[in-house]
């Protein structure tokens, strides 16, 4: 008997680890999470049910994330949906000492430099999180539905440079997928694979 | 006073900015070189661009992998003069860190065009224009780009240049162009598998396959190659980022020749759906 009950608390506790890891996918929960913001208040994605959360993975001295802020797109999109009530979470997965890793003087500084309008601005120097989303270059782009499933994983567009001047005629496909899903309409493209610097996280 | 501390300020960052500038500035030294020195209206000729990476930095491929961007040559050309075929590129260094993948160039490599000219040419000389860009990283990323030029004389006479043999090396060396008219990948879910049922008659093994098409399969997970009589199988991880499987993809298969040489060669095969 209590080998049975051994066997299960390990099933059960597998399970857990499994889903625990489960990778973020499209069409799939999206994996649960929690973080603080760089002034030290706690986020769980949880808290968010009901709205639409749009992640995205921030490294303010990456050029490809430099072509998005200097050209005020990337405010331009935040703005437009958190006032539309979507929860924009930024999240910042580059390690201690590694490049984008601020302190909390120099975000604040950032956020008023740029005028950004996210909901938070989160702080991930384990790339726990990062590592959970797939997340490998900044940046990166997850878009969330009100029932927390992963309706959008990758690029913010469809045009892969540093260069400002192609924003215009890009696809933005973070835009692209909240109209889309807020009109009930399905999603046309759900995934694109994220141009941009890797990543810097713990370690080699 | 204020005034002679505010001029020793400004010129202290005048320095540290134009020191910075340098620095970057001689991240790549770009050199152009051109097999022939003279040519004759009609006849084709190389161009090679080499791009010569600081240490510790790298560029990418044209598929660049999980992050970066490829490096690009935009051509000005005169009138009568073609590009004959796309950029010939080396084979690349598979560079993994930090739970990624790219396809880049640590050291030095050069990226080689073919040119046509039209019996039509009616000028002494022609002036090939590049317009190279890359992006270069280490920790860091910087997006750069230069243009260079390089003048070949129109002549009677056929003439080699000093870098002919160096151009021909290199070509020896690139990966040969292949069309397969057998081989084949399907896909699942999750998996891709590539069938090479045709191929070079010099294969004698084959060693790993890039994909050059980008965003399909996973970088980050070897392909897994069996070899088998004048045919060889890889299984691929898709990309989680694949939205739709593509009709065709285009490979670099690295093998090993009869002699034990290692070689390569480009090329496209179909879905079988």
């Amino acid at each position: 008997m209590k080998k049975i009950v051994t066997i299960v608390a390990m099933m059960v506790i597998t399970t857990l680890f499994a889903s625990a890891l489960e990778i973020a996918k499209v069409g799939k929960k999206a994996p649960a999470f929690k973080l603080k913001d760089y002034k030290g208040n706690e986020h769980k994605l949880t808290d968010y049910e009901g709205s639409y959360v749009v992640l995205e993975w921030i490294n303010y001295d990456c050029p490809f994330v430099k072509k998005h802020y200097e050209s005020k797109n990337m405010q331009k999109l935040q703005k437009e949906f958190t006032d539309k009530g979507v929860i924009w979470l930024t999240i910042c997965s580059s390690a201690k000492g590694k490049q984008g890793n601020f302190t909390e003087s120099e975000i604040d500084k950032r956020r008023k430099d740029y005028k950004s309008a996210e909901t938070a601005y989160l702080i991930d120097e384990s790339g726990e999180v990062g590592k959970l989303y797939n997340a490998k270059v900044t940046p990166d782009m997850v878009v969330i539905s009100p029932n927390q499933e992963v309706i959008y994983l990758g690029a913010i567009d469809n045009i892969p440079s540093a260069d400002q001047e192609d924003i215009e005629r890009a696809e933005n496909y973070v835009e692209q997928a909240l109209n889309s899903a807020m009109k009930g309409e399905p999603v046309k493209v759900k995934s694109f694979k994220p141009y941009g610097c890797s990543i810097k996280y713990a370690g080699k | 006073m204020k005034n002679f501390i505010f001029l020793i300020a400004a010129i202290t960052l005048f320095i540290s900015y134009n020191l910075k500038a340098e620095d970057s500035d001689n991240l790549v030294k770009l050199d152009i070189y051109s097999n022939v020195k003279q040519i004759q209206v009609g006849s084709d000729f190389f161009i090679a661009i080499k791009l010569d990476v600081a240490e510790e930095w790298h560029i990418y491929w044209k598929n660049p992998g999980d992050s970066g961007l490829p490096t690009e040559v935009k051509w000005t050309l005169p009138k009568g003069v073609e590009a004959d075929g796309g950029l010939i590129w080396q084979v690349p260094e598979r560079i993994a860190w930090s739970g990624m993948v790219n396809y880049g160039f640590e050291h030095d490599v050069y990226l080689i065009q073919k040119f046509k000219t039209s019996r039509l040419i009616d000028a002494e000389s022609l002036k090939i224009k590049a317009h190279v860009n890359w992006l270069i990283c280490k920790e860091k990323c910087i997006p750069q780009d230069k243009k260079i030029e390089i003048s070949i004389a129109v002549g009677e006479m056929f003439e080699k240049s000093e870098y002919s043999k160096m151009i021909q090396d290199l070509l020896a060396s690139a990966p040969k162009q292949f069309k397969s008219t057998k081989s084949y990948f399907k896909s699942d879910d999750e998996n891709l598998e590539v069938k090479l049922t045709d191929m070079p008659s010099d294969v004698a093994q084959i060693i790993d396959l890039y994909l050059i098409t980008d965003s399909v399969t996973d970088n980050t997970v070897n392909a897994k190659v069996e070899n088998g009589n004048n045919k060889a199988t890889a299984k691929f991880k898709l990309s989680p980022y694949l939205d739709v499987v593509p009709a065709e993809i285009e490979l670099l298969v690295l093998y090993k020749d009869k002699n034990g040489n290692n070689k390569s060669y480009e090329t496209i095969i179909k879905n079988s759906k």
